[in-house]
């Protein structure tokens, strides 16, 4: 059985369908070790910034090379490798993020207490300040980024990963969550625009 | 703000991605650099795209690669002939026995085939001959299979072909090939690159959907072994009776598990809903003792207590209008997202009543299936939008609706028999196959929605429709 035509395979030394038979017709593990090998800086990165846990994010990220694995078979070359083993990536956090909102949360607030919020977090970092200063300012800037995205709908954070942090097209983000790119480009647009109003009050300078 | 700066922040994102033509865009820095707030909104979102991208996405840990690798290890490698040949040869059974299933269907029952799909732009079906009369690709398929001597050609159209008509098909694109054999394969696939075969093997589907796949496996199954028959034990045929035979093994020790797990899923639901009605009736009886109940809008009113049957509904001049919760399954892959999306989209929110993660039991059951989870969640919808609401609902592909207990059959003051003798809260399958409705005739979703609505007590008469609010409970099965 070979891929439906118009495929476009990654380059590489051997492609993925390539990979994917040898496991599959051959039982060869070192096949799917390079697929692993190719994806999982990918796949861990996306799912680290869903879920904001990096232990968990490894955890999941070993769930769904498993679940892939196993459902290796099942591959039939309708889409890129990478677009199918994402799905199941995210089938694989939506579960968890289902199972945790069961649980009881402890929420933490993105308001800063007002007697702490003299010095509004700039986006740029203080130009020629000595660098322990301009680290600790990167540091706790990325910290209220990553809090502010934890803070939106899944749906919202997951476009924003792939837009912004990852730098996908329209055209692949469309391809990835089974949109149309017209909602893309509306859910990327609300999901900024949430994102900017829960950073304003800490990054934008009251006074300005 | 004015009308331009609301346009400005429409395209803000556009702009912040290069997708607005020159002309656009000259516009908005022409704007921008006229007015404050729009400068600092666009300096804002400048700024926090180039953070994000200077974040980006971590690379992966040390030692995951690793870890995978000895997990992968663990599981035994990949049997060469299953799941993929157990795909194959269930998509093989599916195909082969669909054609000479639905072509004896169609000569005994005189049914109309499902009609041809239009063939897409790069599918064209390969003979420009007028379609053949109704039921004569799946007679041809047919007796193909069983007479046709090896070595012979015969084309054949592209064909979306239902294996239960109205509910599941394929589209199989027959190439010519030089014996029966060849043919079965190009017939998997096509299957297989549909998509449609994954779903017997891919994690994903609900036990439910399994369950029917497997059932409508084991139907079919059947004509495959007349179709064998009938062919002599061919070489190749015979070989795909072998592999059914595995398939088979599979797909009943599935079957099994998950009728365990569908049964198990309706009496959860089930108890749910008596446990969340003993809830509402405490809380009321509580309001009543605080004297708080006459003072509280419609809106807070809780279920009364279960009157005696006979008793059950709104009798007239009851001071309290009761306002209980329709409640409703909706059942099928994606259940929940999508019904979120579909309240999201008209602007309800849904507040979770409990949620219970079944990933663990599936895995205690070695089901190679992903979580499935369930989730209970109440709507309060403006009456004037109920029927839309549930019109929405009931038009989302492949997902099943169907009213729980009192609702299913029930007239407004009548008693009620909640779908079975003690008031079982078994949700009824709608629309699908599996005669689990027994005797009576099949109720189409919309009946059943209309009966619900009809079923439901009436609303306080002092409140325009506008004003009225009522509670949905939905039950979601599926991920």
């Amino acid at each position: 059985m070979r891929p439906r035509g118009g495929e476009v395979r990654p380059e590489g030394p051997e492609d993925d369908w390539a990979l994917v038979r040898r496991v599959v017709d051959g039982g060869d593990l070192s096949a799917f070790d390079l697929l692993v090998q190719r994806y999982q800086d990918r796949i861990y990165g996306v799912i680290s910034r869903l879920v904001a846990d990096a232990e968990l994010a490894r955890d999941l990220s070993q769930e769904s090379f498993l679940k892939a694995y196993k459902g290796l078979a099942g591959f039939s070359g309708g889409s890129s490798f990478y677009t199918w083993l994402y799905r199941i990536a995210r089938n694989v956090v939506t579960s968890q993020q289902r199972y945790e909102s069961a649980r009881p949360k402890v929420s933490a607030s993105l308001d800063v207490p007002p007697g702490e919020r003299s010095s509004p977090l700039r986006l740029a970092a203080p130009a020629g300040g000595p660098d322990p200063v301009q680290s600790a300012v990167e540091s706790e800037r990325k910290r209220f980024l990553l809090q502010a995205l934890a803070a939106l709908q899944p749906e919202f954070r997951e476009i924003i990963v792939l837009r912004d942090f990852e730098d996908r097209s329209y055209e692949e983000i469309a391809e990835l969550l089974e949109l149309p790119p017209g909602t893309v480009r509306s859910r990327l647009h609300r999901a900024r625009m949430e994102l900017r109003e829960r950073l304003k009050p800490i990054l934008v300078d009251p006074a300005t | 703000m004015t009308p331009a700066c609301t346009k400005t922040r429409e395209l803000l994102d556009d702009a912040l991605d290069g997708r607005l033509d020159a002309a656009a865009r000259a516009e908005l820095d022409r704007h921008v650099q006229a007015c404050p707030a729009c400068a600092a909104e666009w300096d804002l979102a400048t700024s926090l795209r180039e953070s994000l991208l200077k974040i980006g996405l971590e690379p992966a840990p040390a030692g995951l690669r690793e870890s995978i690798a000895a997990e992968v290890r663990k599981t035994g490698g990949q049997k060469r002939r299953s799941p993929f040949g157990v795909a194959r040869a269930a998509a093989a059974i599916l195909v082969l026995a669909s054609l000479a299933w639905f072509g004896l269907k169609s000569q005994k029952t005189g049914e109309r085939p499902a009609p041809e799909r239009a063939a897409p732009k790069g599918e064209v079906a390969r003979d420009a001959a007028p379609p053949p009369p109704r039921g004569a690709a799946e007679k041809l398929e047919r007796s193909d299979l069983a007479r046709a001597p090896a070595g012979s050609a015969v084309a054949a159209p592209q064909r979306k072909i239902s294996t239960v008509p109205g509910e599941k098909s394929w589209t199989v694109d027959i190439p010519a090939e030089s014996d029966a054999l060849g043919r079965a394969r190009a017939l998997v696939d096509s299957g297989a690159a549909g998509g449609d075969v994954d779903k017997f093997v891919e994690p994903g589907v609900t036990p439910e959907e399994r369950l029917r796949q497997a059932e409508a496996l084991v139907m079919l199954h059947e004509n495959l072994r007349e179709l064998t028959e009938a062919a002599g034990e061919r070489k190749g045929l015979g070989q795909l009776a072998k592999d059914a035979d595995g398939a088979l093994e599979v797909f009943a020790e599935r079957r099994r598990a998950d009728k365990g797990l569908v049964a198990k899923e309706a009496e959860e639901a089930k108890n749910l809903k008596d446990a969340l009605d003993e809830d509402a009736r405490r809380k009321a009886e509580l309001e009543v003792a605080e004297g708080k109940a006459a003072a509280q809008p419609s809106l807070s009113k809780v279920a009364p207590a279960p009157k005696p049957e006979g008793t059950r509904g709104r009798a007239a001049g009851d001071d309290a209008v009761p306002d209980e919760p329709a409640f409703f399954v909706v059942s099928g892959p994606g259940a929940v997202g999508r019904v979120e999306r579909v309240l999201a989209d008209r602007g309800l929110q849904a507040q979770e009543v409990w949620l219970k993660d079944r990933g663990d039991n599936l895995k205690k059951q070695k089901l190679d299936a992903q979580a499935t989870a369930y989730r209970i969640v109440e709507v309060l919808v403006p009456a004037d939008g109920w029927n839309d609401l549930i019109g929405d609902l009931e038009s989302l592909p492949s997902l099943q609706l169907a009213p729980v207990g009192r609702t299913a059959g029930a007239a407004p003051a009548a008693p009620t028999g909640g779908g079975g003798a003690g008031g079982g809260a078994t949700p009824p399958r709608m629309g699908g196959r599996g005669g689990a409705s027994g005797k009576q005739a099949p109720e189409s979703r919309t009946e059943t929605a209309l009966r619900a609505e009809a079923a439901r007590p009436a609303p306080a008469p002092d409140r325009p429709k506008s004003l009225q609010i009522r509670r949905l409970r939905l039950v979601l099965i599926g991920d």
